[in-house]
């Protein structure tokens, strides 16, 4: 019997190196689309994952907005954020994706500006910095529980700019 | 039925989008088949996962025409915040073959991105290159047309938004999507066509049955001064939200999706009214049916959000002694007065609520408002 079980671990173990034959090069992927990794030029070492392994996207649980009061209280947010004075009007998207994690808190934010083609600009830096300032005290994130157990998670908001107006919190 | 139907159509849909095409018509080309063989490969694997990018990027190496590989790599990068890698490879999918990527892409910019222009350009390009109907969104939730309304309402366009959804849901063989109902609905809705709106919600009903259209119906109803169905159907709303009979995408927020807050916020509203005591002489009945008493309002200036956050009821002065009072006294001055409506500036002493000129409604009189003697109101602000 125990003859017959190593048989059946060792034609498992040959099915599995069938399966990921031909990918030699894996390096130039993250373990999934979207995965920030540390960086210890732009995140705060107090930010600690509780199993980054095993950390999902928001759209694998059964409430993706993980938000206390939905996306209503999101975007009730930065209802009264009030945004500096710029000389020029600005458009585009503005998009930060971060982690929560199982307490809830948030850290390692990634920031990407784009315009309506989808191609990269930069907004007023004071502009930028008051929504990337309010998006990192938003504190109403839901630890998010799959399965049983706890699990960090990334998120993203996008915001629409028109005339330096946010005018959209996406998706 | 009909909405299970549909479900089973929505399922063949979204699977479908999720498999390769059928390898066998590549077998004629050996490198473009092993490229089909390899995004099988590609998607035993999670969305999105290593593996899974790596296989795609194999196969599109084999055959650098398989416009599947793209579209499936780019995928996560739209689910996941990271729209100008997407950007990059569904471009060469619909570069390879428009008419299947095309719906997808107009979709993703949509929901994904609010980019309405880019939305209507996609429906509009895969439009000039069909002869036939031009089919349904990359999900299967929309017909491309009500897509393209919904898209011009985004912009602002709700005539020809509106235009564009009646034309294709009265069209003969149309697709019918799970919400086009509800979004008929809301468009009625805020062009002021209350009944219209009730109607196109009842038959939402048929369709797919989700707290929505209650939502949408109680502020139809609100705005009818039908106080009555208006709590009704806040509460079946909230009944229904609890229970998730609700739109629902996790890849996050459908067109005119509510939220339990949305509820809750507009039943606190519900027992929130201006009452307009008219000093009047004598009895109202002389210039107003008993039956006009409730009326519509809007804010003139549009731009204040709590336009909708008090009903207003006119009663005459003498039904003061009868009412509890929070607050005291405000001037109203009556702006301009014909047979059907009064407008009035009014000032309300709450500190976030500035000066404002609202216009009251009545409904329909078998005595043509005649108050003429009404050049100043004594309003009080009473909260139920």
């Amino acid at each position: 019997m125990t003859n017959y079980m190593k048989y059946l671990y060792l034609i498992f173990i040959l099915l599995l190196f069938h399966a990921c034959m031909g990918i030699t090069d894996t390096s130039k992927y993250p373990r999934h689309v979207g995965d920030i990794p540390f960086d210890s030029q732009l995140d705060d070492v107090n930010f600690e994952p509780c199993n980054e392994k095993k950390a999902l996207t928001h759209y694998r649980f059964g409430d993706p907005d993980l938000y206390e009061g939905e996306k209503y209280m999101i975007v009730h947010e930065f209802d009264n954020l009030v945004l500096p004075e710029m000389d020029s009007l600005q458009s585009g998207y503005i998009t930060i994706r971060f982690m929560v994690n199982c307490n809830g808190q948030t850290g390692r934010f990634r920031v990407e500006q784009l315009d309506f083609d989808y191609k990269d600009m930069r907004f007023n830096e004071a502009f930028l910095n008051s929504i990337l300032a309010k998006t990192v005290s938003l504190n109403g994130w839901i630890p998010a529980i799959r399965d049983n157990k706890p699990h960090d998670y990334y998120k993203y908001l996008t915001f629409k700019i028109i005339d330096n107006k946010i005018v959209d919190i996406l998706p | 039925m009909i909405k299970k139907y549909i479900f089973l159509i929505m399922v063949m849909l979204i699977c479908s989008s999720h498999g390769p095409p059928n390898c066998n018509l590549y077998k004629k080309n050996k490198d473009c088949y092993r490229a089909c063989k390899e995004a099988e490969r590609a998607i035993k694997f999670r969305q999105g996962t290593r593996f899974s990018q790596k296989y795609f990027d194999q196969s599109i190496e084999r055959c650098p025409s398989f416009a599947y590989s793209y579209y499936e790599k780019a995928v996560p990068y739209a689910k996941r915040g990271q729209i100008k890698e997407w950007k990059i490879l569904i471009d060469k999918a619909v570069t390879i073959d428009p008419i299947e990527y095309l719906p997808f892409r107009g979709w993703y910019h949509f929901f994904f991105m609010h980019n309405y222009e880019s939305t209507i350009a996609d429906i509009n390009k895969l439009d000039s290159l069909m002869t036939y109907d031009i089919g349904v969104s990359g999900d299967g939730l929309y017909h491309l047309n009500i897509l393209k309304a919904l898209a011009f309402k985004g912009l602002g366009k709700k005539k020809e938004a509106l235009s564009i959804l009646q034309q294709q849901i009265n069209s003969k063989d149309h697709y019918q999507g799970l919400y086009d109902y509800l979004h008929l609905g809301v468009l009625y809705l805020e062009n002021n066509e209350f009944q219209a709106a009730i109607e196109a919600l009842d038959k939402q009903k048929e369709v797919n049955d989700i707290s929505e259209l209650y939502y949408y119906k109680a502020i139809a109803f609100k705005h009818l001064g039908v106080q009555k169905m208006y709590k009704t159907n806040l509460n079946r709303a909230l009944e229904y939200y609890k229970k998730d009979k609700k739109m629902m995408n996790p890849y996050r927020q459908l067109p005119d999706e509510i939220f339990q807050l949305d509820i809750e916020k507009e039943m606190e509203i519900v027992n929130k009214e201006i009452i307009l005591f008219i000093d009047a002489p004598n009895d109202l009945s002389s210039c107003i049916n008993a039956s006009q008493l409730n009326v519509k309002y809007e804010s003139v200036s549009k731009k204040i959000k709590y336009k909708e956050d008090y009903r207003f009821t006119v009663l005459p002065k003498s039904e003061r002694a009868n009412r509890q009072i929070d607050q005291e006294y405000l001037l109203c001055t009556v702006y301009e007065m014909n047979q059907d409506s009064i407008t009035f500036n009014i000032e309300l002493l709450k500190p976030e609520v500035k000066q404002d000129r609202y216009i009251a409604r009545f409904g329909k009189s078998k005595k043509p408002f005649s108050c003429d003697f009404l050049q100043e109101m004594i309003c009080s602000f009473y909260l139920k």
